[in-house]
């Protein structure tokens, strides 16, 4: 069976780094994050505390790495193909600036995330993911 | 022109929720091949899941952006600075800017 290539060692995983735990802080931030709407200094400051915050702990290494393959295999395409058509198709829209005829991903969803559930659902899905990148 | 662009980054999007499924769901047939331990003499090596045996499996995008965030220059993590900067970027773009 085709297997991905040898992983390489990763550092110990800490004993808050488990659902039970993070889904619940991860609620309770976006919970608060979906209630700053764009373009406000409290949207800007919570965004910037948790970046910086993700940032330092992916660089230190503070949370603990999983291990990652030391080489993709060539199936690594699939996840390629979509990637890149959808960034061309956001760079001719933004070429296309400000023409609303042509609008890039963020125009379309603004209206989207305006309301209070979807924003702070986006924003789970975005701590979630700055997690996942944080650990590998 | 409209209609069509979001056509296009609604299509985009599907193809990854679909491209995410399948590559969870091979990890998952992984995990579950190797928790049941080696093949013993005689066994059929070939027995796996279906859906591995005609396929190279599709990695997990944390897979990629693990392979990505390993890249250095010296000692600097720029891979792992760039990928995190750049989530950073996302966020700040979509709920602050």
């Amino acid at each position: 069976m085709p297997q991905l290539p040898e992983a390489s060692s990763a550092t110990e995983v800490r004993a808050f780094d488990r659902p039970l735990v993070m889904v619940p802080v991860f609620a309770l931030i976006a919970a608060v994050g979906g209630l700053f709407p764009s373009f406000t200094p409290g949207a800007n400051l919570l965004v910037h505390v948790i970046g910086g915050t993700m940032l330092w702990l992916g660089i230190s290494g503070r949370a603990g790495r999983r291990p990652v393959p030391s080489r993709l295999p060539r199936s690594a395409v699939w996840w390629m193909a979509p990637l890149l058509g959808m960034a061309l198709v956001e760079l001719w829209a933004f070429l296309h600036t400000p023409d609303p005829n042509y609008p890039t991903l963020s125009l379309l969803l603004d209206p989207v995330l305006e309301g209070y559930f979807p924003r702070a659902v986006a924003y789970f899905a975005w701590l979630g993911g700055f997690w996942v990148l944080v650990r590998r | 022109m409209r209609t069509v662009i979001t056509s296009l980054f609604v299509l985009g999007g599907l193809s990854l929720l679909l491209v995410a499924w399948l590559s969870h769901r091979d990890a998952a047939a992984q995990r579950s091949v190797v928790a049941g331990g080696a093949p013993g003499p005689g066994t059929d090596v070939t027995s796996g899941p279906a859906a591995l045996r005609t396929r190279e499996r599709i990695p997990r995008f944390s897979d990629i952006a693990g392979f990505v965030m390993a890249y250095r220059v010296g000692r600097v993590p720029v891979g792992r600075i760039g990928v995190l900067g750049f989530w950073w970027w996302v966020g700040w773009h979509f709920f602050a800017r």
